[in-house]
């Protein structure tokens, strides 16, 4: 029985990178395993830098952040961040349509039975509103506020979530100093040179530029779109999912805020892509997500800046991607996080949320020794099943539309899609229902947002909430739909509640 | 047998413990045995302690265990669960305990009364009952029983017609997972296919004329759970599961857990499982696959803490070993 040290144990993780997966990764192996021994070092290269885009989060994050002892109001404060309570899509089912995918439900079940089947009932008729109406955390992004969650489950404040938008230039140092403070080592350096084991091929160490060697026992490779290990030298592969997520590059561009201040992220569908918007408090993220098939980079940029809300604040820059992954995330010695191990594209801010979950999974399956061929099936088998179920996910949003204005959602509505997609988008049409599973990011409410905010309507809603009384279905929309206006215009403006927060959590 | 479930079934039909512990239809179980190729397992419902910072008790005993070196203890002598279930039959006092000790637990039922109890609460919300046999009706010329939906809930299979498969809904007919030989000899199986069956059929209704899809989605989450009890037969039915050669082609799931378990600790799970990690912690246990190592994560307790720990769960198990003598 082995729980510590042996001769060919793991006990010191070299880090790649120091983006935002880099430091997350140090900062959470540090909390979690370095009272049990593990040593973290982190070599990073100021002279590459980091991707610098990445700013919208999933509720998630405060679970990692609240697990590695992170105070909130301090990480507000120090990565300017917002709170967010869902994204808005604009312009996704056809030109003119807006909904939002909240961090929450959608009115509350009613006999065993999901909302959404009474609100289809009447949902042809007039009076009856959009399904957004009777969602608390929409209702309040509707009318920018923004209260945090009630812990009792009686309460209509139990039915959302939030996570956050912030400045991710801020929040990897913000993330190096609290990994510092769990005892991890950085080292400043660009690696020039990776040695592999002859006898087994795994990494053994790293020389950087200045010819220091660095040698360590398992490393995550956190160098972003580089795949420095992973693929550079482990020749891992990459499964290519641009078949059906044709996105492959991105011009950003922040500019001075302007308007009230939304706890949630905008995407507006364009051409051949679409641009997302974040607030910040000090100022406004914007990108443009696009296929290079469909559209040129000119036009990109020039759509981006043409839908600015406020001055630029610096040239636009332009990023290039392959949207899939790898096909091994942990290969030999190597773990890649980030930007490494795949990207899905930023609609839906996934990937901090991958980062968040490749470092949990790390955690609880971390080897004692190099003899962990077990634990790496089981860390890819997970790491891929999540992958897969978001990918699905993201294709609904392209493929559930009418769009037919431009070749790019010509091709996107007309595809074929993965047969697990086609066979949730029938069952959904036929009657309402959603196909669930126990281990995925995006559960039911989520899908029912998509499906519903994209004009995939079901043929008629569930046969009991069919054969009841008109009059019971409609007090109920009706009583449901009041009682979320009132909470939410209880709620504080979220400006309003950003600029006291600081003091609300000292006080509490 | 039900399963810990009841409370929740219980609840969404209307039949409250309380009419059950009163007429005498129920008494509690809290860790059913389970039949094997070794013998008989006790697999009990709760967790022998909860986890620590994520961390599964299992894994704290076995550091303590490497430690101490005592070969002789096992895993399972600080269940409560297990302490507790020995008064099983004692009559009211047990309820007591058990209702008090906030642990899991099912119910071993009276058949006939808990039928009974289930046929009344059926008639009373509209249901016709025939007590004729389903062989007596005459089916029609393609050999389908008169009705919209036949549901299958025995072995024995009703006459003529496409046979469903074990699990199915499809032509008109939906055959209980139940059909299938495991879940009779796994206690507490066929009560869970049979509420999970109601639950997803009522979860997918539709009009039955117009129902392909969700006969589609049915079958497939009915033939999922299906594999998951299947698993558990293997585990327990294979003279040494963890040399078995074909559990990774037959039963990839279970071949996964098993992998994962002995090398490990961890117990990975697939969706729709029907039986909880603990229960295949005690299954797993009970058929001698020990991992090789427990969760590093476990080191960050203190030794005083740890051993703290484990006295005070020793003790709590002697007040309900104690408790149970009394009776
Ligand atoms: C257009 C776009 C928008 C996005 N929006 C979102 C979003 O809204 N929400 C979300 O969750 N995610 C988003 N993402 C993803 C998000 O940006 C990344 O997941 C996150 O920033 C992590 O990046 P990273 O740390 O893997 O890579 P990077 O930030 O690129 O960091 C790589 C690091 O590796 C170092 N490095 C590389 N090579 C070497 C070397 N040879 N030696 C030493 N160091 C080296 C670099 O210096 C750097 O420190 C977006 C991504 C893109 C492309």
């Amino acid at each position: 029985m082995r729980g510590g040290e042996a001769a060919d144990g793991i006990d010191h993780v070299v880090i790649v990178g120091g983006g935002t997966a880099g430091w997350m990764t140090a900062a959470g192996l540090a909390h979690m395993l370095g009272p049990t021994g593990v040593k973290v070092t982190l070599i990073e290269s100021e002279a590459i830098g980091v991707v610098g885009v990445g700013e919208a989060t999933l509720p998630h994050i405060k679970a990692f952040n609240d697990t590695i002892g992170i105070d909130e109001a301090e990480f507000m404060a120090a990565t300017s961040a917002t709170f967010k309570l869902g994204i808005e899509f604009v312009d996704w089912g056809r030109k003119g349509d807006s909904y939002i995918h909240p961090f929450g439900e959608f009115g509350l079940p009613n006999e065993g039975v999901a909302f959404h089947h009474y609100w289809r009932k009447f949902a042809d008729q007039p009076g009856t509103g959009d399904l957004d109406q009777y969602s608390l955390p929409v209702v309040a992004c509707r009318k920018a506020r923004f209260q945090p969650p009630s812990e009792d489950p009686r309460s209509v404040l139990s039915t959302y979530r939030y996570a956050y938008q912030f400045d991710t230039l801020q929040y990897a140092p913000f993330m190096r100093a609290h990994a510092e403070k769990s005892g991890v080592k950085r080292i400043e350096g660009k690696v020039v040179d990776v040695a592999l084991d002859p006898e087994n091929g795994r990494v053994r160490d790293l020389t950087l530029e200045n010819g220091q060697v660095i040698a360590g026992d398992l490393f995550v490779d956190c160098t972003g779109f580089f795949g420095l290990l992973i693929e550079r030298h482990l020749q891992t592969g990459y499964d290519d999912w641009s078949e059906w997520l044709p996105a492959d590059r991105a011009v950003a561009v922040p500019c001075q805020s302007a308007g009230p201040l939304l706890p949630y992220t905008r995407a507006t569908a364009h051409e051949a892509g679409w641009s997302w918007r974040i607030p910040l408090q000090h100022r406004t993220g914007n990108g443009h997500v696009y296929s290079s098939r469909f559209l040129s980079d000119d036009a990109a940029c020039d759509t981006l800046l043409a839908g600015l809300e406020g001055e630029r604040l610096a040239d636009p820059r332009f990023l290039r991607f392959v949207t899939g992954k790898r096909r091994k995330l942990w290969n030999r010695n190597v773990v890649a996080i980030g930007l490494s191990g795949g990207f899905l594209e930023p609609l839906e801010s996934t990937s901090i949320y991958l980062i968040q979950e490749g470092i949990s999974k790390l955690v609880e399956l971390f080897p004692q020794t190099q003899d962990c061929a077990v634990e790496t099936r089981e860390y890819n088998h997970w790491m891929d099943l999540q992958f897969e179920r978001i990918r699905d996910f993201l294709i609904l949003h392209y493929h559930a539309t009418m769009r037919d204005d431009s070749d790019f959602w010509n091709h996107m509505r007309t595809m074929r899609v993965p047969d697990t997609l086609e066979a949730r988008l029938d069952l959904f049409r036929a009657h309402g229902h959603v196909s669930a599973y126990d281990h995925g990011l995006f559960l039911v409410p989520s899908w029912i947002a998509v499906l519903i905010g994209q004009g995939v309507m079901p043929d008629a809603c569930d046969a009991r909430v069919a054969n009841l009384p008109d009059d019971h279905v409609r007090q109920h929309l009706a009583g449901l739909r009041g009682h979320m206006d009132k909470a939410a215009n209880n709620m504080e403006d979220h400006a309003a509640f950003l600029g006291r927060y600081a003091a609300i959590s000292g006080a509490a | 047998m039900a399963r810990p479930d009841h409370m929740r079934f219980h609840a969404e039909i209307g039949l409250p413990l309380e009419a059950l512990i009163k007429s005498g239809t129920a008494q509690p179980v809290l860790a059913p045995r389970f039949p094997s190729a070794s013998g008989p397992i006790s697999v009990p419902f709760a967790p022998v302690a909860a986890p620590h910072e994520g961390v599964e008790f299992h894994h704290f005993w076995l550091r303590h265990r490497a430690i101490a070196g005592d070969e002789a203890s096992d895993l399972f002598d600080l269940s409560p669960a297990i302490a507790l279930d020995h008064s099983v039959g004692a009559g009211a006092p047990l309820w007591d305990a058990v209702l008090k000790g906030g642990l899991a637990f099912g119910l071993r039922l009276e058949r006939g009364r808990y039928a009974g109890a289930l046929l009344q609460l059926a008639q009373r919300a509209g249901a016709l009952v025939d007590a004729g046999k389903a062989g007596d009706h005459a089916p029609d010329e393609h050999g389908d029983l008169a009705g919209d939906l036949v549901i299958e809930c025995g072995p024995e299979r009703s006459g003529g017609g496409a046979q469903a498969e074990a699990g199915a809904w499809s032509n008109g007919r939906l055959t209980l997972p139940c059909t299938l030989p495991c879940t009779s000899t796994l206690p507490g199986a066929e009560w869970q296919v049979c509420v999970n069956a109601a639950r997803r059929f009522v979860g997918l209704s539709a009009p039955l004329a117009n129902s392909a899809n969700e006969q589609r989605e049915y079958t497939r989450l009915a033939q999922q759970e299906a594999q998951r009890i299947a698993d558990m037969d293997a585990l327990l039915q294979e003279s040494d599961p963890l040399a078995s050669h074909t559990f990774a082609s037959t039963h990839p799931a279970l071949a996964r857990k098993l992998a994962l378990f002995a090398a490990c600790g961890r117990i990975p799970t697939e969706d729709f499982e029907v039986f909880t990690p603990p229960e295949w912690l005690a299954a797993m246990w009970g058929r001698g696959v020990r991992p090789r190592r427990y969760d590093r994560m476990a080191n960050r307790m203190p030794q005083q803490q740890l051993i703290e720990w484990l006295a005070s769960l020793k003790r709590q198990r002697d007040a309900l070993t104690r408790a149970r003598e009394t009776v």
